[in-house]
């Protein structure tokens, strides 16, 4: 069976890219949710392999969802890497210490981004 | 033949002219140079004719330096004292056999060149290799040539003399500079030429200040140019055999005020001077009561400060604080004095710690950024804190304060516009790179319809990204105040159904009608920025309604500014987010901008456009009702230029209505009522002869400028431009060269020109074009390319050869429309380029004067003689 992964980002184009790259490159199930409350719900609804979070957006962002996802005993298990623009050294900190399993930077390239998630989540 | 005046004058002249054998020199060679190639003769001389040879100051197409009179053509023109032209050299028996024309010469024309006394001294001449008769303009051109060789011979003895004179002057000054009162030499305009040592000291900031240039009116503040010329009255007057003799009050070159006694006497000669002998009454030294308003002023000075200054004694408790550092504390300024210096600063734990502030006198030399002030009130205030030592027997230092609230709150702003900038920047770029690797890799096949979206994205992402950059450099350049408005009189109702015009395409894709409310107030605004403005509110309304709503606009008057709303039925912004929305990037759901393509730019460029306007821009809105957004601005105030238009009884309602719009009142106007009109021009409308004549009469009386209005006149803004500038003109100073060959556009530019107060010179082709611009110095040249005799690269090339072409600033006014190339050609200093049909008269006038005005600006204050 293959893999399933969640991708939560405000920007259509972006989740649109991401999501035909995980499929026809790594062949993985793809979900996606445009905001951190329909993420939550999507995570909980159906838990995936893992999850690839935007760390801005409006209303609740990256953060606080990553927070919530903790809280549920459901997914609190669930693999978590942050897609961000700031790649500035005190955020990486921020994020690590909240317990990501790592960091995608944007902007990226389709192949690069299948081998870094593979390497982050040792798959 | 012999020349009529004795050959000794001459000789004498000559040689106190001081030039025989002298090496040659570019002034002259300029002018043979010149001569030859107005001429087109391959040889040309400045002559001068001696007892036994004719020696040449300047020579072109000749190796030799003199030959003997037998030979010399210049001496005939010496001999009859006045122009030779020969026509045919070979057909002339006096030259048949001359060695210049054995060796090919046919032609020979030559000036006279006359010293100072009107002796004639040797001549300015061109040889040519073909008989000729020389055209009207072309000796026209000689005796031009001639003069200024002449003058420039003459040059050198009047330098001398000059220099004699100024010997003299020097002794004289050498003389005041010891004399124990204090002296100025001042020009006919008041203007000091000289201070003495006395002077300096006294009226200067020390011995350092020379004082030449300053008018004796700044330096005496109550003395008027006419009291120093002796015609205003003073009841202090005293006749004195050495002059007049007054006392007034003066002010010494540390501000501080004295009794000045001025005896002022006038020097006779051409140049008419004034001597001023300035005593000072007010006795020597400084009393006590000096002293302290001394203190008192220098206290004022520091109370004018918007930094904190405190004086801190060595035990560390202040002497002096000013206003500002009170301010800064929030204390009263009485508390200040016998305070500590950290209590003061840190008050909220006055109990003493380990703090540096305790010893004020150790942290001399040091400026500390920033400390946190705890102020009186219980507020921080953030300071750049800098510590001097004070000179003198205690050693205090002086402590300077300066507020970091302004530059901490612009530092974090800049912080978070680029992180701002670099989230916004990367979100398209992410989707380009993320798109193109897509299909580089092969992973989705280009040509697949998935292919077909990833290119779709890639390009749309770009575009995004462009507008964004688009609209940051905007930003920047509105903040940095760059952008500069043409502000004028603009009805709203036009500004309003421009902008709807620009978004009628998106309204009717989204199905919302935009309605225009009409009004008739008016504003002042730069056209394209409001409308600029009106736009980024109406797209935001369209965007945000949905199907079926309207989006609004309407003006309404309020005092003297002008509402203008755009109100839309959308969703409406919640209240606790519409102080945001004019922030950069903060549109009230971040996902706005992807759904609706905008940069999140657009309110902050809007507001900062309604700010350089003197206006304002602001939304109120209801959740679910809709938003209503006004744009303020300044409304224009009633007309006061008024447009006499006859002979007629009416105005035409367009006409009237056409230049309503701008700004001008249009009253019909009968022959006999132009007096009583209070026009400020008069517009010709045709007419029969006898009326039109007699409005035209009156219209000269009265010294008004006259428009025609015939059925040719082009479009609206064209001729109220035209009326503008006629009446309205920005009056300018300088010498201008219009080189045109067309003799009516030459007219109507050389009079658009003096109409602004400059002096118009004209050249209709390249050999009068060089004449003039090497004898008239003009300031700035206006250049025809296509010339009917020459052209304009040739003008160009020619100054270029002569070393000229640093002398003007040219305006090149053209039919053609030029390549790079030929642009580069005509390029000297300053150059400006004008299209003909495209560019009309009155963009070369604003050119010429914007070009004139700013080589003002830019020129060095005039040295003094």
């Amino acid at each position: 069976m293959s893999r399933s992964v969640l991708i939560v980002d405000d920007d259509p184009t972006i989740r649109e890219i991401v999501a035909l790259t995980l499929t026809h490159v790594a062949g993985y199930d793809v979900r996606q949710a445009d905001s951190g409350a329909a993420g939550l719900a999507a995570a909980k609804a159906q838990v995936p392999d893992a999850i690839l979070l935007d760390v801005m957006m409006p209303g609740m962002d990256g953060p606080s969802t990553f927070q919530g996802l903790l809280a549920d005993e459901q997914t609190k298990d669930v693999p978590v890497v942050f897609l961000t623009a700031k790649l500035l050294p005190d955020e990486r900190a921020r994020l690590e210490r909240l317990g990501a399993k790592g960091l995608i930077g944007k902007p990226f390239d389709a192949l690069d981004l299948v081998s870094q998630l593979q390497r982050i989540l040792s798959w | 033949m012999l020349p009529p005046s004795p050959a000794e004058v001459r000789l004498e002249a000559l040689q106190s002219l001081g030039l025989l054998d002298t090496p040659p020199e570019e002034r002259f060679d300029r002018i043979t140079s010149l001569a030859s190639r107005l001429l087109g003769t391959p040889i040309s001389l400045i002559g001068l004719v001696d007892a036994e040879r004719q020696w040449n100051k300047s020579r072109l197409g000749v190796d030799e330096v003199e030959w003997p009179l037998e030979t010399s053509i210049c001496r005939h023109v010496v001999a009859q004292n006045g122009p030779l032209e020969v026509h045919d050299l070979a057909a002339d028996p006096r030259f048949a056999d001359n060695a210049f024309v054995t060796n090919g010469a046919r032609f020979y024309a030559g000036w006279p060149l006359r010293d100072g006394n009107g002796v004639t001294l040797g001549a300015l001449c061109v040889l040519g290799h073909a008989p000729r008769v020389l055209s009207a303009e072309e000796r026209d051109v000689m005796e031009s040539l001639a003069a200024w060789a002449q003058a420039e011979l003459n040059a050198a003895a009047l330098g001398s003399a000059l220099e004699q004179v100024r010997s003299s002057e020097r002794e004289m000054l050498r003389l005041l500079d010891e004399a124990p009162a204090a002296v100025l030499v001042a020009g006919s305009e008041g203007v000091v030429e000289f201070a003495n040592t006395p002077a300096r000291m006294l009226l200067g900031a020390g011995s350092g200040s020379t004082l030449v240039g300053t008018r004796v009116t700044a330096l005496l503040p109550s003395l008027e140019l006419a009291e120093l010329q002796g015609q205003g009255r003073r009841t202090s007057d005293v006749a004195s055999p050495a002059g007049r003799r007054f006392v007034q009050p003066g002010r010494r070159g540390d501000g501080s005020a004295f009794s000045a006694e001025l005896t002022v006497s006038t020097t006779g000669g051409a140049r008419r001077r004034y001597i001023v002998f300035v005593r000072d009454l007010s006795g020597e030294g400084t009393s006590k009561a000096e002293l302290a308003e001394l203190r008192q002023r220098a206290e004022l000075v520091f109370d004018a400060l918007s930094e904190g200054i405190l004086v801190v004694e060595p035990d560390g408790c202040l002497s002096f604080g000013n206003l500002a550092s009170a301010q800064m504390v929030r204390r009263r300024r009485t508390d200040l004095p016998g305070a500590a210096l950290h209590d003061l600063l840190h008050q909220q734990h006055a109990v003493a710690g380990a703090c540096e502030l305790e010893d004020p006198v150790a942290l001399a030399g040091r400026t500390i950024s920033p400390v946190d002030v705890e102020r009186g009130d219980g507020s921080v205030l953030p300071v750049e804190m800098t510590v001097r030592l004070l000179g003198g027997a205690s050693p205090g230092v002086v402590v300077t304060l300066h507020d970091l609230t302004d530059r901490l709150r612009h530092e974090r702003l800049k912080t978070e516009l680029v992180s701002a900038v670099s989230h916004e920047l990367r979100t398209p770029l992410t989707s380009i790179r993320g798109s193109l690797s897509l299909l580089r890799s092969k992973v989705i096949d280009p040509s697949s319809e998935q292919g077909e979206r990833m290119i779709e994205i890639a390009t749309a992402s770009t575009e995004r990204l462009s507008r964004l950059v688009n609209d940051i450099l905007d930003l920047e350049r509105l903040q940095a105040g760059k952008i500069e408005l043409m502000l004028a009189r603009q009805r709203a109702s036009s500004l309003m159904l421009s902008a709807a015009q620009a978004v009628s395409g998106a309204a009717v894709a989204a199905s919302v009608r935009v309605a225009v409310l009409d009004s008739d107030e008016h504003v002042i605004a730069d056209h394209d920025r409001a409308v600029q403005i009106l736009v980024n509110l109406l797209g935001n309304a369209v965007k945000f309604s949905p199907a079926g709503a309207s989006v609004t606009l309407a003006a309404r008057r309020e005092g003297s500014r002008v509402l203008l709303s755009v109100a839309d039925q959308g969703r409406g912004i919640p209240a606790d987010e519409l102080d945001r929305i004019f922030d950069r990037f903060a549109q009230v759901d971040g996902s706005d901008s992807r759904e609706h393509e905008g940069t999140g730019l657009g309110l902050a460029i809007a507001k900062g456009l309604a700010e350089q306007h003197g206006g304002s821009l602001s939304a109120t809105s209801i959740v679910a009702e809709g938003s209503t957004f006004v744009l303020d601005l300044p409304a224009a105030t009633a007309r006061k230029r008024r447009l006499a238009y006859g002979p007629a009884t009416s105005v035409p309602d367009e006409l009237a209505q056409l230049l309503a719009d701008r700004g001008w009142e249009a009253r019909p106007v009968q022959p006999g009522g132009l007096a009583g009109a209070g026009a400020g021009a008069v517009m010709l409308t045709p007419a029969e002869p006898a009326a039109l004549l007699a409005l035209q009469d009156e219209a000269a009386a009265l010294r008004l400028p006259l428009l025609t209005l015939t059925t040719s006149t082009a479009g609206g803004a064209e001729l109220t431009a035209d009326v503008a500038a006629a009446v309205l003109p920005e009056r300018c100073a300088g010498r201008v060269l219009v080189v045109e060959d067309d003799d009516d556009l030459a007219e109507v530019l050389c009079a658009a020109l003096s109409r602004r107060g400059l002096d118009v010179d004209r050249a209709p082709n390249q050999k009068e074009a060089l004449i003039a611009l090497t004898q008239q110095r003009p300031d700035l040249v206006v250049l025809d390319v296509r010339l009917a005799g020459g052209d304009g690269f040739g003008v160009v090339d020619d100054l270029r050869a002569l070393r000229l072409d640093d002398l003007a600033p040219i305006v090149v006014y053209s039919v053609l429309e030029l390549a790079e190339g030929e642009r580069q050609r005509l390029q000297t200093g300053v150059t400006e380029f004008l299209t003909k049909g495209r560019d009309r008269v009155e963009d070369v006038v604003r050119d010429v004067v914007r070009l004139l005005n700013a080589r003002t600006a830019a020129e060095p204050p005039r040295e003094l003689a």
